[in-house]
């Protein structure tokens, strides 16, 4: 595989911000990560701080910083509080998360918990992970059924983002995945959470359809190569659909290319297989900018509200290379990824078109998922 | 060393998520909506706040754990801070040799004795603006369906600078 490191980017470079990004979070996952390279300075720190804030990464590289020099640093201490921050938080999630599937299993409704906890619990400790809102898949037919069992008095304040299924995974059967899938001990409770091969596979996904734009997914991705249990079967994860297998493998390769996941066990062939071109300096691009329109930037209805938000709105909305390739369902080849930018704002647009008068009416409330993305049934708000 | 009769007070346990880490205890109050964040000498005096052992006693402690000479002026002064950060079931009360203290005369008390950095009781306010707006943005409707009790201030999606405060009886979108 190409080494990204080889390639010194100069001062102008667009990239340069998401390689000190990089830098920050390689290893980081780990009970005790290695100190980081040399090439982040104190200065380069302080200029992705605001980065690693907004993308919920700051614990993450706090995690790996502390024990450097670069632990006694002012920006490392802005990290570090939000390290205390997420730790705080995270015990509530956790009470929550039991709260909200005890009241889903006493309606009879049997939910897994993708993402979020699913993921955090493989970390050395749960804070370093943080998870706005609880991601809970339930069968279509039952989706009711939940959404009046959450509206439970008390529930008030627990905020999931409730699925119908899960059509990202790309798999023929939700029998399957449900068969495939593990409970593990939260609490009093046993969270049922996807099988692992189906779990890395989600992810994967959701990072690409996101265009990447988070670093902590790309650890996410990592945190679970570097855990894979021994009978981890890569010919069910990369199964089915072609091109999302390419995606899956492709992640995998990020992981390893951008942050340096061990890739233990993974198969001599997946090892070897080359990034398109584009991919890397796409993610590094999209993490010098720390900015998505998923994330809490002027939605449009708010944008349409103050005009001189509008360009920027706009501008972030843009699609990058990996979000509209994946988003229109195309290959991850050499090809020039322009067509996929354009086709996947134009159907973006197309919706967002045809959801106006709902979000006129509902005022600021921002269309859910942001604008253009297939609607995915929420009760709450938008998170990690 | 000086030493008084005094009772420890009592600690605050209702509304309080509390999250022990290595070297440092967090603490989140849930009806002020504050992250504080206590260093291990005003952890250990907040542990024993429990109306029974004696401010003697908890000196005696803390020296021993931190093997370094302490008397009580250093868990006086950790009481203080501990009641202004509502940590405590009531405000305390220095009694009053203590009370004519001022700070700095109760640093001067502090130097006497080594270690005073490692001693010195601190309570830390979390704050993290960006690390909070990243972790929960909400919409308006979810802000509006909470109780009061549980506005939270958390940031509203898609409207920068806005988040979820109190107003009257209900939860809606206010600048923060």
């Amino acid at each position: 595989m190409r080494s990204w490191q080889a390639a010194p980017l100069s001062d102008n470079d667009p990239r340069r911000l998401g390689k000190a990004v990089a830098s920050a979070l390689a290893g980081a996952w780990r009970a005790s990560p290695s100190p980081p390279s040399p090439s982040l300075t104190p200065a380069a720190l302080t200029e992705v701080t605001p980065l690693l804030l907004r993308t919920g990464a700051a614990s993450l590289a706090w995690w790996r910083m502390r024990s450097s020099e670069l632990g006694t640093t002012a920006a490392a201490h802005e990290l570090r509080q939000a390290y205390r921050m997420y730790t705080l938080q995270a015990g509530r999630k956790e009470d929550q998360i039991v709260q909200a599937i005890t009241l889903l299993r006493s309606a009879g409704v049997e939910p897994l918990l993708v993402k979020g906890w699913a993921v955090a619990r493989l970390y050395p400790e749960r804070g370093l992970r943080p998870y706005g809102d609880i991601d809970l898949c339930v069968r279509p037919e039952q989706y009711a059924v939940a959404v009046t069992a959450l509206a439970a008095p008390g529930a008030e304040t627990i905020v999931v983002d409730l699925h119908k299924g899960l059509p990202q995974l790309h798999r023929p059967s939700l029998d399957k995945v449900y068969e495939r899938s593990q409970l593990v001990r939260l609490g009093d409770v046993d969270v049922r959470i996807l099988g692992t091969e189906d779990h890395l596979r989600y992810m994967c996904v959701h990072m690409l359809r996101h265009g990447a734009y988070r670093g902590l997914w790309l650890c996410d991705v990592a945190v679970v190569l570097e855990s894979l249990p021994k009978d981890f079967d890569w010919a069910y994860l990369l199964r089915g659909d072609r091109r999302c297998a390419d995606w899956v493998a492709s992640s995998v390769g990020l992981a390893h290319q951008l942050l340096g996941a061990r890739l233990d066990g993974i198969p001599p062939e997946e090892r070897t297989r080359s990034l398109p071109r584009w991919l890397l300096p796409s993610v590094l691009r999209q993490w010098s900018i720390g900015e998505h329109y998923m994330d809490s930037v002027p939605s449009m209805a708010y944008a349409l509200r103050h005009p001189t938000q509008l360009l920027k709105a706009l501008r972030l909305r843009w699609p990058n290379p990996i979000q509209a390739t994946v988003r229109v369902g195309g290959p991850f080849n050499e090809l020039p990824r322009l067509p996929f930018q354009l086709a996947e704002c134009v159907s973006r647009t197309t919706y967002f078109i045809t959801q106006m008068p709902s979000m006129v009416r509902q005022r600021s409330l921002r269309p859910v998922g942001g604008w253009g993305t297939p609607p995915i049934a929420k009760k709450g708000g938008e998170g990690a | 060393m000086e030493t008084t009769r005094a009772l420890m007070p009592r600690a605050r346990q209702d509304e309080l998520v509390v999250e022990e880490l290595r070297d440092e205890t967090l603490v989140y109050d849930l009806e002020r909506h504050k992250a504080r964040c206590l260093n291990p000498t005003a952890a250990l005096v907040w542990r024993h706040c429990d109306g029974q052992t004696s401010v003697a006693e908890v000196a005696a402690l803390l020296e021993e754990q931190s093997a370094t000479p302490a008397d009580e002026s250093v868990v006086w002064m950790a009481l203080d801070r501990l009641s202004r950060a509502h940590l405590l079931s009531e405000p305390v009360t220095l009694p009053a040799e203590r009370a004519r203290y001022s700070r700095r005369e109760m640093l001067r008390t502090l130097r006497r004795v080594a270690g005073i950095s490692l001693l010195l009781p601190v309570i830390e306010s979390i704050v993290s603006p960006l690390a909070a707006a990243q972790a929960s943005c909400i919409s308006i409707a979810v802000c509006g369906s909470f109780p009061i009790s549980a506005c939270g201030g958390a940031p509203i999606c898609g409207d920068p600078g806005q988040c979820c405060e109190r107003q009257g009886q209900t939860c809606t979108s206010k600048k923060c």
